[in-house]
């Protein structure tokens, strides 16, 4: 007839040392504040319903990751299919030049999420959580590499793919906004 | 190295992203509210909150007995909010029993929204997953290829409205449970396993609010409001202090004590905005129409 309190730990500390990363993470990738609170559930209900896969796995961080990720993904499939035009590509072209004392920094900063989002979903998984990871979290080669258990070169050479891919991608959507 | 290598654009967008607002505590303990009471549903032991797997690895192991402690409370709250039939419930709920001399302790329970222990600390997270967690290398593609394709197959169990409106959950969690036993809860936790204490605690809580419920199925408010009465003097932080509440405004339905019913239903609503109970007490003397 104790309290519940106890050190081990428990699906709830699980969600306490990772539901910030995740929150953070599903904003960076252009969820709005309504869907990343759904989409962060998932995650973890998913991870909850999946422990035989997660049992061999080195990092719940990186588990959890990847599954927002695909989350991330299916959350705006679903989006376009219910309406198609939530998701269109105008930019403004502020956004890519203006100093950062935007009048609407917040707005921007859903912009540039938004951005990010469109670029992620046209990269392959590996390379999305390879940018993600160095460019937006601004993780280490190394450490993406220890947390994909990936080679090194293998992270890098992802990275220099998706920042080729990056420089087209803000070409492209800057040009559209001019 | 990295940013001199990105054209300014590319490089300020990518600033812009970065910077995002933390998250509030108010949505990290409702979201964890709704992932424990979703995730239960799924899990082993639903119905045995004293059973653990048995599992070959002991630090998995170990995880696992602390994990499914966090779901068992949460899967003993969701088993009670959905164990119980609707049709007691639904419209105008008045049992035969229209006793009045039942104890009405049972209803002002300070029933704090959260656990002081769910709380966290805004910013802060500990990192006691990583420590527990066996590092095993594992090929990254062929676990990837993996968990994507049962990611894909499971989450469409999983609609994301029933996230949001925390009414849909009880009837999701429910079915879910229902259908799927996942392992057969076989060995019982070692003495020293932890959540052991709480365990014992739980399924008695469980017990006393299954049967104040099953007591006001019943038509007998008065034993039901005697159980919760049990409850709230042995568990008055308990974590099923939610769903005693909740049952503690049907009693004072089924009792004809409507007005002290909606009373403790406004209070129960403001503590609890989402919380899946609510949809039950929408279907009680409070809920809709006046009586």
């Amino acid at each position: 007839m104790t309290t519940a309190a106890d050190p081990a730990p428990t699906f709830a500390s699980i969600y306490d040392a990772h539901v910030d990363y995740l929150w953070r993470a599903a904003l960076r990738m252009g969820l709005d504040e309504a869907a990343a609170e759904d989409v962060v559930q998932q995650v973890f209900i998913a991870a909850f319903r999946r422990l035989d896969d997660f049992e061999a796995r080195s990092s719940t961080r990186t588990w959890l990751f990847r599954i927002l990720l695909r989350h991330v993904r299916q959350h705006r499939r679903s989006l376009q299919r219910k309406s198609p035009h939530a998701f269109h590509d105008a930019v403004d072209p502020d956004l890519l030049t203006a100093p950062g004392d935007s009048p609407d920094l917040a707005l921007a900063r859903s912009e540039a999420n938004r951005l990010i989002r469109l670029f992620l979903e046209e990269l392959s998984e590996e390379k999305a959580e390879v940018f993600f990871l160095m460019e937006i979290e601004r993780m280490t080669g190394p450490e993406v590499a220890r947390l994909l258990e990936a080679p090194v070169q293998t992270v890098y050479s992802r990275q220099r793919s998706a920042r080729e891919l990056f420089e087209i991608f803000v070409d492209r959507i800057g040009g559209r906004g001019q | 190295m990295k940013e001199e290598r990105l054209s300014d654009g590319a490089s300020r967008l990518l600033e812009r992203a970065r910077n995002v607002p933390a998250l509030d505590v108010e949505r990290r303990v409702r979201m964890k509210r709704a992932v424990l009471a979703n995730a239960a549903a799924a899990l082993p032991g639903g119905d045995d909150p004293g059973a653990a797997p048995a599992g070959p690895a002991h630090t998995v192991n170990a995880w696992r007995l602390g994990l499914l402690s966090a779901v068992m409370v949460s899967a003993a709250a969701t088993a009670v909010a959905l164990s119980w039939p609707r049709s007691e419930v639904s419209g105008d709920v008045h049992g035969p029993s229209t006793n009045t001399s039942a104890p009405p302790t049972v209803i002002d329970s300070p029933v704090p929204a959260v656990a002081p222990d769910e709380l966290p600390a805004p910013g802060s997270s500990a990192p006691p997953a990583e420590a527990v967690v066996p590092t095993v290398p594992s090929p990254h593609a062929l676990g990837s290829a993996r968990e994507g394709k049962s990611e894909r197959r499971r989450t469409t169990t999983v609609p994301s409205p029933a996230l949001s409106a925390a009414v849909d959950v009880p009837e999701l969690a429910s079915s879910e449970a229902r259908q799927a036993p996942i392992e057969p809860p076989s060995s019982q936790p070692p003495p020293t396993a932890p959540g052991e204490s709480s365990t014992s605690s739980l399924r008695e809580e469980l017990r006393l609010v299954r049967s104040a419920d099953e007591a006001l199925g019943a038509g007998d408010a008065k034993r039901a409001m005697e159980l919760l009465g049990e409850h709230e003097r042995r568990f008055p932080r308990g974590t099923l202090a939610s769903e005693r509440s909740m049952l503690g405004i049907l009693a004072l339905c089924a009792a004809g004590r409507a007005a002290e019913a909606r009373e403790q239903a406004d209070r129960f609503a403001e503590r609890h905005p989402r919380s899946p109970l609510l949809e039950r007490l929408r279907h009680s003397c409070v809920g809709g129409g006046k009586p």
